[in-house]
C-alpha cells in the first residue's frame, strides 16, 4: 500500500471551537510525506500532519507504530528518507538537533548525573550563550514554574521520579523553543503521580504557551491533555483530531479499539435509507445508522462505546441485543464496569452509569444480554487491515 | 560476625604470608645497616634511603626519568585508546563482543613473547627495516628504531592499551547514551558534548586506566631489558642490579621510595575522583 491508502485513512478533523484555548492557525510543525526506513523496515510511510503554534498535541499509537520516530524526525537525533520537515516556516532536513529551535524531554530525563539540577537547567542556555545574569533569572524562574524553586543545589540522584521528571521539563523549556518534544514522559511514574503529573503538565503548557508535541501509548493521557490527538498505526497516521472527535468519530476499526470501544465484525443484510440491518459474525442480527453507500453483503465493524452499552437480562423491543455471559463486574463508584463474553468469544464492555436504568450489579456467571440503541453504535466499512 | 571473618581466613593469610611477611622484610633490610651479605643484623640506619636521593643524583634521574616515560605512554595509551573504546561502545552489541575479544587477544600470547617479538618488527633486518629496503625507500636499516626510549615507549603502550581500552569501555559502557542526545538537543554541538557531558561521566574511566597502565609501567623490567638498550635503562632495571649484587638494603629502597610515590598517586586520584562525590553530591 503506497500514498493512495495513506490519503484514503486520513481524515484531517477540524478542532472543535468550543475549547478554552483557541490555538493559533500558524503552523508550528509540517511533516509532508516523511518516510523513514530502518534497512528494509519501514518505519514512517509518507506521513503529512500540521501541528499548530501553542496546540498540545499528541501522537498516540502503540509500541512499533512509528510515534517516536516522528519525534526524533522532528527533533533532528534522525534524518527522514523522504519528504520535508518545517518547523517555523523553514525546512530543517539536514540541521543538526543543535541548531534546531526545538528542545526534548527524554523518556529516561536524560539528566546530567554529573551537575546540580541548577546546573542541568543552565546547560541549555550555556550552549545558546545567554548573558549570566540572564542565565541566573532564568533558572529560578524555571524551578518556580516547576514548583521546586529550592532545588537548584541538589544533584539528580537526590531526587524522586516526579521531581527529575520536572526538571527535565524546566531543561528543555529554559530556551523557549519554538516547540517542546515530550517522548512518554510519565511512563516510568506510577499511576498516581502520572495523573497528578498530566494537570500539571497541561497547566505549565498554557502558562509557557509552547507547542508541545507528546508521544504516548496512553489513549487516557493523551485523551486528558491534547488539544488534537494524531493515532498513528504502522508508520500510517490513521486519524488525527481533537479527542473528542476521535472517541466519538474513529475513522477505522484500529482507532476505534485503541481508545476502548467495543468493536463487533458483521455483514449488511439490508439497507433502508439511512437505517441498515447488520448480522453480526456473532449470530444476533442489528440495527444501526448505516453510512451512505453500503449495500447488503459489505462487511462492517459496529462500534459500541462501552457507555453507550448496557446490561439487561430480558431486552425490550427496539433495541439492539446481544446474549452473553458476565465475565467481571466492578464497582468504579460513579460506573459500574461489566465485561460480558458474547458468542465468538468477543468480550464486551458495558460501563453502567450509578444511578442509571440497571441499577444491580449483575452476578458473575449470570446470562444476560449487551444492549443499545440503534442510534448508539456507529457502523465502519472494514477496509482489510486498517 | 564471627563467621564472615572465617571466610575471609584463607585471603588474610595469603595476604600476609605472601604480601606483608616479605613487605616487614624488606623494609627491615632497606632500614638496616649490616657488613654482611643478607644479613638482617647490624645498625638501623637510613642511609640506603639517602643513597636513593645523592649518589650524585644517579637513581633520581632515572627515577625520574622512569616517571617521565611511564606518564608518557600512559599520555598516549588514553589519547589512542580512549577513541578506540568510544568507537567499540558505539557499535552494535554484537560487533562490541568481537572486538572486546579482539582487544583482550594479546593476553593470550606469553608477554615475553609479545615483548619479544617488537625486536622482530623494529631491528636493523626487522619487518620495518626490511620493508623499507625493499620499497627502496632506505639502503641503510634505520637503527633509531629499537633500543632506545622510542622503542620503549611504542611497546609500553602496546602492553598496555588493552587495560586503557577496557576501562574506558567499562565507564562508555555504563553511561546513559541519551545523555548526548540530551546535551545536543540542549544546544551542544558533539564536541561541547564529549568534553562536558561525556568526558565528565567517564572519568572514574580515565582514572582506572591511569592506575592500570602507569602504576604498572613504573615496575615494568623485561620491556626496558629486551628493547630499552642503554638508553632505556629505568629504575628497576636499578633496583635488580643491586639485588644482583646482594644489595638488598639499597634494592629494598629504592623499592620502597617507587611504592611511596604510587601510595602518594594513589591517594591523589582518589581524592580527585571520589565516586561518591562525583555522583552523590
Amino acid at each position: 500500500m503506497g500514498a493512495w491508502a495513506n490519503e484514503f485513512l486520513v481524515t484531517e478533523t477540524i478542532p472543535h471551537t468550543g475549547v478554552s484555548r483557541p490555538a493559533s492557525r500558524n503552523a508550528a510543525v509540517e511533516l509532508r510525506s516523511v518516510t523513514k526506513r530502518y534497512g528494509d523496515v519501514v518505519a514512517l510511510r509518507e506521513i503529512s500532519l500540521t501541528i499548530h503554534e501553542g496546540e498540545f498535541f499528541s501522537l498516540l499509537g502503540p509500541s512499533g507504530c512509528g510515534k517516536t520516530t516522528t519525534l526524533s524526525l522532528i527533533g533532528g537525533f534522525i534524518e527522514p528518507d523522504a519528504g520535508d520537515i518545517v518547523i517555523q516556516g523553514r525546512s530543517v532536513v539536514g540541521i543538526p538537533p543543535y541548531r534546531r529551535p526545538v528542545n526534548t524531554v527524554f523518556q529516561s530525563y536524560a539528566l546530567f548525573p554529573h551537575m546540580t539540577v541548577a546546573a542541568n537547567i543552565d546547560f541549555g542556555l550555556r550552549m545558546r550563550g545567554v548573558p549570566e545574569v540572564e542565565r541566573v533569572r532564568r533558572i529560578d524562574e524555571m524551578l518556580g514554574l516547576i514548583s521546586l524553586p529550592d532545588f537548584g543545589g541538589r544533584r539528580p540522584s537526590q531526587l524522586s521520579g516526579g521531581q527529575q521528571q520536572r526538571i527535565a521539563l524546566a531543561r528543555a523549556l529554559v530556551n523557549h523553543p519554538a516547540v517542546l518534544l515530550l517522548d512518554e514522559p510519565l511512563g516510568a511514574l506510577d499511576l498516581k503521580l502520572r495523573k497528578q503529573m498530566r494537570i500539571e503538565l497541561a497547566r505549565i503548557q498554557r502558562e509557557v504557551k509552547i507547542t508541545f508535541v507528546y508521544v504516548t501509548h496512553d489513549q487516557e493521557e493523551a485523551m486528558t491533555m491534547s488539544d488534537r490527538i494524531a493515532v498513528m498505526n504502522q508508520g500510517r497516521v490513521i486519524q488525527i483530531g481533537t479527542p473528542q472527535m476521535i472517541y466519538e468519530q474513529p475513522v477505522s476499526r484500529f482507532v476505534a479499539e485503541f481508545v476502548g470501544a467495543n468493536v463487533l465484525g458483521g455483514t449488511i443484510e439490508a439497507v433502508d435509507g439511512r437505517a441498515g440491518r447488520v448480522r453480526l459474525d456473532a449470530g444476533s442480527a442489528i440495527t444501526a445508522v448505516c453510512p451512505d453507500g453500503l449495500l447488503p453483503g459489505d462487511r462492517v465493524s459496529v462500534v459500541i462505546r462501552p457507555e453507550q452499552a448496557a446490561i439487561a437480562g430480558r431486552p425490550g423491543p427496539g433495541v439492539n441485543a446481544i446474549p452473553g455471559q458476565v465475565l467481571k463486574a466492578s464497582y468504579l463508584g460513579t460506573h459500574t464496569q461489566v465485561i460480558v463474553r458474547v458468542p465468538g468469544g468477543i468480550e464486551m464492555t458495558a460501563l453502567l452509569a450509578a444511578g442509571g436504568p440497571s441499577e444491580e450489579i449483575p452476578a458473575i456467571g449470570e446470562e444476560t444480554h449487551v444492549v443499545w440503541k440503534s442510534d448508539g453504535s456507529l457502523i465502519l466499512v472494514e477496509e482489510g487491515s486498517a | 560476625m564471627p563467621r564472615l571473618l572465617w571466610g575471609l581466613l584463607p585471603l588474610a593469610t595469603i595476604d600476609v604470608v605472601l604480601f606483608l611477611v616479605p613487605m616487614v622484610i624488606m623494609a627491615l633490610f632497606s632500614l638496616r645497616f649490616s657488613e654482611e651479605l643478607l644479613g638482617l643484623t647490624g645498625r638501623w640506619t637510613v642511609a640506603h634511603y639517602i643513597k636513593v636521593f645523592t649518589s650524585e643524583g644517579i637513581y633520581l634521574h632515572i627515577l625520574v626519568k622512569t616517571i617521565v616515560i611511564a606518564l608518557i605512554a600512559t599520555a598516549a595509551c588514553l589519547l589512542v585508546g580512549y577513541p578506540f573504546a568510544y568507537f567499540i561502545a558505539s557499535t552494535s552489541r554484537r560487533w562490541q563482543g568481537v572486538l572486546l575479544t579482539l582487544v583482550i587477544m594479546p593476553f593470550w600470547t606469553s608477554y615475553l613473547l609479545r615483548v619479544y617479538a617488537w625486536t622482530a618488527i623494529l631491528g636493523d633486518r626487522g619487518l620495518i627495516n626490511e620493508a623499507l629496503h625493499f620499497l627502496r625507500i632506505t639502503d641503510q636499516p634505520l637503527s633509531f628504531l629499537l633500543f632506545n626510549v622510542f622503542s620503549e615507549i611504542v611497546v609500553f603502550v602496546y602492553l598496555y592499551i588493552p587495560y586503557a581500552v577496557l576501562a574506558i569501555y567499562a565507564s562508555l559502557e555504563k553511561m546513559d547514551r541519551s545523555l548526548v542526545l540530551a546535551a545536543m538537543d540542549l544546544g551542544a554541538t558533539p564536541v561541547q558534548a564529549f568534553l562536558r557531558v561525556v568526558l565528565p561521566q567517564t572519568l572514574p574511566g580515565v582514572y582506572a586506566s591511569i592506575v592500570f597502565v602507569f602504576i604498572p609501567i613504573l615496575g615494568e623490567y623485561v620491556t626496558p631489558t629486551l628493547v630499552g638498550g642503554m638508553s632505556g635503562v629505568l629504575i628497576t632495571n636499578l633496583l635488580v642490579n643491586q639485588i644482583h649484587a646482594l644489595e638488598f638494603g639499597f634494592g629494598a629502597a629504592i623499592a620502597f621510595v617507587i611504592a611511596t610515590f604510587v601510595l602518594v598517586l594513589l591517594l591523589g586520584l582518589r581524592r580527585s575522583v571520589d565516586l561518591e562525590r562525583l555522583y552523590v553530591g
